[in-house]
């Protein structure tokens, strides 16, 4: 009876032993703080965290949703958070109030749509109020572009506004703007919910770089570089993924908030906005272009080193290997 | 000289039939005087003539006269005299036809050209009418969309800022939870499984007769030790993770905000600049086509001067050569006729010289000589006549052509001259100068005079009601704004919130410079802070100072300053101004809050400490009481022994005997076999006392259950005060007057428990501040009693302490409010028991109070809950 008791006890310490044996090594793992916003250009962040999150062996990613740029702004510049997806001006608005952080790369491109209230093509938006993500969005300068193109003035023309996520699709519907410049899946909802139609010929607005993979500095230490890989390896993995066409099992179990599986299935099916998803090395001579319109706008006030802002070593390794394969 | 006030086509109607009958009436004039005249002047001489040949010719040939009547009657001439005169006035009278029709010649092209300038200018000024409505329309729409731009940005603006707060409190809420589940889940799996697998191994390994077993539980007591230390320092890192995610979510949602306003601001800037770029391209568009309907009309009132003057000048020529071929062919004619005459007077002289030859040969020669002077006379006073004629017609020509020009002149004037004005008073409105008005009137002129002047008292409107409603924007902007010069320094605006932050009226304000409302500046440091603005080497600054109220009152500010040049305006500095005391007061309160925080974590701690020294001691307590146990029953048998040993000395031998009896003398067994029962009972009822302190403290620290159940409140008065015994041991004796018959009644224990024990420790604080240094030990008194009053329960706490103080006691019940001094008190223990019994509970608190004298509290709580 003893030795029964015994035997059970010792197996007992053991089983425990082992256990907090276990959660030592793993505490061992580079904390990684990911901040996301539900739209589809960010899938391969949520995605790979559902996907890898039991998988990790260098690095522990946590995710964290935020309701607006404005608030992973915020996270980022406060240090809530340690890697997010930006528009491209918040990088470089942060990196002027020498917030430290580094730009890695592009994870997606394209992906938000311009939707009007009434069918036809960009002569509709004269004298007429657009809704986008944020005034200091790629979409507000890639937007003022075209349409600078079509000879309408920004701001005379036609105006700009900066819409909360919350509430962008009553405001179309409700009048409160004419159109919608806006990340995917805004656009797709607002066409299956007949709120508004794609403007035509908008291609000059598909495709573009919209926003960066930032990091703050100190994750990117070397000791840190082999989780920071790992991770960047699932966000490949994740991203061939859903660049295969018509294939949508990437997204399946992952809870999605607030959409319809069938309305993500169509914005990626369609890749509507010409969303693609992948690892880009940064584009200096794009991301200065990108600078000087944000100048001119006022956006941003002063110019900022892009040498010592990006970062590129990581996904040249993980570029370099994918190559090798 | 100003015309009556008709309409303009009507003015120039009027003008161009006046001018007409003027110019006609003037030839008409003229020419009847001096035909009248030259009839008068003709008929005069010839009279006088043939007076003068009459009375010669009667007294002449007074004897011939039977003879030569006849033919004197033919040479005197007188029906060459009426054909002369006949030819005279047919001559008049195709002149004045030609004239006539010449005249109305020129009066149709005149008044085709006037009406052709009237429609011109109508034209004209109906466009300029319509481009001044269109653009001031264009105009409204534009500043509409900005201002529907701005009230949009506000209504986000809030949407926005709601959202950060539900978001973020959201995500604080979701981590509050997350951690809390967490960390009670560890603290109960990990230290249940710890103890019961400590007590089955301690039970397992029973009893320690080995010294292999004897190892092995040191061994497993240091592994257990181990996993205890592990798992507390794994809740304190949880405990300081919850804290540091707290603080981590409180900074996003911070900066957040403090980003979006920086965004909106720069939204409204940037709007604010757009609307005044398209309202001054509109204005630039209105003052072109204003100009190019100038250039227009200037034009067509050039076109219809150079008609006028080319057809009078044609009239000029015409008339000219009328006259002269008029005179001409008069000339001719008379002459003709005058030969005719001589010769017809010839063959009468011939005749009646034929039959009077002789006798009238003198008479002849001065008859002959009288016709000659009558012809030289006719052909003088035609001559003359004519060329009195022609002078005369040049000389009114010349006066109507020049009346006309006048007319002209005074027309072209009458149509520029307003014109210009409206022209002149476009281009002021264009600078920006509303304050003249043009004069108004019933014709066009005086129609289009009012549109414009309704066009600057709208613009004035605009300008009053943009302004108006920037300033209504503003004024509900929390925010201040200041704008001042930039020489000077004098405030130009201040909004509603200025108003309100510093408490002077505009007036004041504006009769008032930055500096003095700011204390911590002089004039020379705040120029040279805004230095760099002018010069544009910053775009805008942003410091934080104080402002100094019309009362004297300092507030804490932060200050964004912006040097602003609008198109077309004098440069401004525009300040936005934010009030952030609730800033630094909610920092301070944070502080607080986190003092707090930490201070309820270190209780938290402390009780959590509490429980593993439960645990610590409860584990030696077992040993002990075990130990005591099997002491008492081993003396039970040694004395059983020492009884069967007091026998064998009494019988047994005598060296043995003795040897016993010296060794019982030696170590005092009497002694011994009376205290060691004692000591083994005292030990027991020590243990057992720590046991029972133990078993307090642990299920004190023990989070319990969240829900209500059945429980005896004596029970949980006897608890508190063995809990807090190491409290009142030394500083109050406590009587208890609690009744026995008390039913159970639903309760949660703990927090019941923590309220008590509140009170308890409240009460010997009270009797601690009353009693000073206390060198003499006297003690307080703490009476609880408990009764059953109706159906409720009430348990009463009554101290002879200190007393609350009366100006404390309407807030004793306020989170956060304390009267002990800083580090002593949390301020939430009176909080947190009113809210326990009157909201979880259901129940009442209340206490009476008197200073100096002691206080107490009472507590009813219902035997029944309702269920919801």
């Amino acid at each position: 009876m003893v030795i029964r008791h015994l035997c059970r006890t010792l197996i007992l310490l053991l089983a425990l032993f082992f256990l907090f044996g276990l959660r030592t090594t793993r505490a061992q793992l580079t904390p990684l703080r990911v901040g996301y916003l539900p739209v589809v250009s960010q899938l391969p962040l949520i995605v790979s965290y559902y996907k890898d999150q039991f998988k990790y062996v260098s690095v522990k990613p946590a995710l964290t949703g935020y309701n607006s740029f404005t608030a992973l702004e915020a996270a980022l510049r406060v240090g809530a958070i340690d890697t997010a997806v930006v528009p491209v001006p918040i990088a470089l608005s942060m990196a002027a109030d020498n917030i430290p952080v580094k730009i890695l790369g592009y994870v997606s491109r394209g992906g938000s749509l311009l939707i009007a209230k009434k069918p036809g093509d960009y002569s509709f938006l004269k004298e007429k109020v657009i809704g986008v993500p944020g005034l200091d969005t790629n979409e507000n300068i890639f937007l003022k572009q075209a349409l600078t193109g079509k000879r309408l003035r920004y701001g005379l023309d036609y105006k700009t506004i900066g819409l909360p996520m919350n509430s962008a699709l009553e405001d179309l519907s409700s009048g409160v703007v004419d159109a919608l410049y806006y990340p995917e899946p805004y656009g797709t909802i607002a066409l299956h919910q007949g709120k508004g139609f794609a403007v035509l010929g908008q291609e000059a607005l598909s495709g573009n770089f919209l926003y960066v993979l930032v990091m703050r500095d100190i994750l990117l230490e070397d000791r840190h570089l082999s989780g920071l890989l790992e991770w960047l390896k699932s966000i490949v993995k994740v991203c061939e993924g859903l660049e295969e066409q018509g294939s949508t099992h990437e997204v399946e179990n992952t809870p999605l908030v607030a959409f319809d599986k069938e309305i993500i299935e169509f914005s990626l099916k369609k890749k509507v906005g010409g969303i693609q998803f992948g690892l880009w090395p940064i584009n200096r001579d794009k991301l200065r272009k990108n600078m000087d319109s944000l100048i001119q706008l006022k956006i941003l006030y002063k110019s900022i080193a892009l040498e010592n802002l990006i970062y590129p070593s990581p996904f040249e390794k993980i570029l370099q290997a994918e190559e090798g394969k | 000289m100003t015309l009556p006030q008709l309409q303009f086509k009507h003015k120039i109607f009027v003008l161009s039939i006046f001018v007409c009958v003027f110019i006609g009436i003037s030839l008409m004039s003229a020419t009847l005087f001096l035909l009248d005249r030259g009839q008068k002047t003709v008929l005069e001489g010839v009279s006088a003539k043939l007076q003068e040949l009459e009375s010669k010719t009667n007294s002449e040939f007074n004897q011939a006269r039977l003879v030569a009547s006849n033919g004197i009657v033919e040479a005197s001439g007188i029906s060459s005299i009426e054909n002369i005169t006949d030819i005279t006035l047919q001559q008049q009278e195709m002149y004045y036809n030609a004239v006539q029709e010449k005249i109305a010649e020129v009066a149709d092209n005149v008044t085709s050209t006037l009406n052709q300038q009237n429609r011109t200018t109508n034209d004209s000024l109906d466009n300029l009418l319509s481009v001044s409505t269109d653009s001031m329309n264009r105009i409204m729409e534009f500043d509409n969309a900005s201002l529907a731009i701005l009230s949009n940005m506000a209504s986000f603006n809030v949407n926005n800022f709601k959202t950060i707060s539900t978001e973020g409190l959201k995500r604080l809420a979701h981590k509050m939870e997350l951690f809390d589940s967490l960390l009670w889940k560890m603290q109960e799996d990990s230290l249940d499984d710890i103890d019961i697998l400590w007590g089955e191994v301690f039970q397992g390994m029973r009893p320690f007769d080995t010294e292999v077993k004897r190892i092995a539980i040191r061994q497993l007591e240091s592994q257990f030790d181990n996993l205890r230390i592990n798992v507390e320092t794994r809740q304190r890192e949880l405990f300081k993770n919850f804290l540091r995610s707290f603080s981590m979510q409180s900074q996003v949602i911070a900066e957040e905000m403090r980003l979006l306003t920086n965004k909106v601001n720069f939204a409204i800037n940037m709007e604010i600049e757009n609307s005044t770029i398209t309202q001054d391209e509109n204005i630039e568009k209105v003052i072109t086509e204003l100009l190019i309907e100038k250039l227009q009309i200037s034009d067509s009132i050039s076109v219809s001067a150079g008609q006028v003057k080319k057809t009078i000048s044609s009239l000029e020529e015409k008339l000219l050569g009328i006259l002269q071929e008029r005179s001409k062919i008069t000339q001719e004619n008379i002459s003709k006729h005058s030969e005719v005459t001589k010769k017809l007077a010839e063959q009468a002289k011939d005749k009646v010289a034929f039959n009077i030859s002789r006798s009238t040969e003198e008479a002849l020669k001065k008859i002959e000589q009288t016709i000659v002077d009558s012809k030289n006379v006719i052909v003088d006073e035609m001559q003359r006549s004519s060329r009195q004629t022609m002078m005369y017609s040049l000389l009114i020509t010349s006066l109507c052509t020049l009346a006309a020009l006048g007319l002209s002149f005074f027309i072209v004037r009458s149509l520029t001259e307003p014109i210009s004005n409206i022209l002149l008073f476009a281009e002021k409105m264009s600078k920006g100068e509303l304050s003249e008005r043009l004069p108004e009137g019933h014709d066009e002129i005086g129609e289009l005079g009012a549109a414009l002047n309704y066009m600057a008292d709208e613009l004035v409107k605009l300008q009053e009601s943009t302004l108006n409603s920037f300033n209504q924007t503003l004024d509900q902007v929390i925010d201040c704004v200041f704008v001042f010069e930039p020489e000077t320094l004098l405030f130009t605006y201040v909004n509603h919130g200025v108003l309100l932050q510093v408490g002077y009226d505009r007036e004041e304000l504006y009769a008032m410079t930055p500096v003095d409302i700011k204390p911590d500046f002089t004039l020379e440091r705040f120029r040279g802070m805004i230095m760099p603005l002018k010069n544009g080497e910053m775009e805008s600054l942003l410091f934080t100072t104080k402002h100094q109220s019309k009362e004297g009152k300092l507030i804490p500010v932060e200050v964004f300053l912006k040097y602003v040049v609008p198109p077309g305006n004098d440069p401004r500095f525009i300040a936005i101004v934010r009030d952030i005391s609730e800033r630094e007061e909610a920092k301070r309160e944070k502080e607080k809050i986190q003092t707090h925080l930490l201070h309820a974590q270190k209780l938290e701690s402390v009780g959590q400490l509490a429980a593993g020294i439960a645990h610590e001691i409860n584990t030696p307590t077992q040993f002990i009481g075990t130990n005591i146990q099997f002491l008492s029953e081993a003396y039970e048998d040694i004395s059983s022994i020492m009884s069967e040993v007091d026998i064998v000395r009494q019988n047994g031998p005598e060296d043995i005997s003795k040897v016993i009896e010296n060794a019982l003398l030696e170590h005092d067994w009497e002694f011994l076999s009376e205290e060691i029962p004692a000591a083994i009972r005292q030990t027991q009822d020590g243990v057992e006392r720590v046991t029972n302190i133990v078993s307090a403290m642990k299920s004190f620290s023990h989070p319990g259950s969240k829900e209500m159940q059945l429980y005896n409140i004596n029970d949980v008065i006897e608890t508190t005060i063995t809990v807090a015994s190491n409290e009142w041991r030394y500083k109050a004796d406590i009587k208890k007057d609690l009744d026995p018959t008390l039913p159970q009644i639903p309760m949660l224990v703990d927090e019941m428990g923590q309220v008590l024990l509140n009170l308890l420790v409240n009460s010997v604080h009270a009797i601690t501040v009353k009693l000073g240094d206390n060198a003499e030990g006297v003690k307080g008194e703490i009476i609880i009693t408990t009764a059953q009053l109706g159906d409720q329960v009430t348990i009463t706490i009554n101290d002879n302490g200190s007393g609350i103080p009366e100006e404390a006691r309407p807030r004793i019940f306020d989170p956060f409010f304390t009267t002990k001094e800083v580090g002593k008190g949390t301020g939430q223990g009176l909080a947190i028991s009113h809210d326990v019994v009157t909201q979880k509970h259901k129940g009442n608190m209340s206490f009476t109070s008197e200073t100096g004298k002691g206080t107490s509290f009472t507590i009813s709580l219902p035997l029944e809950q309702n269920r919801e």
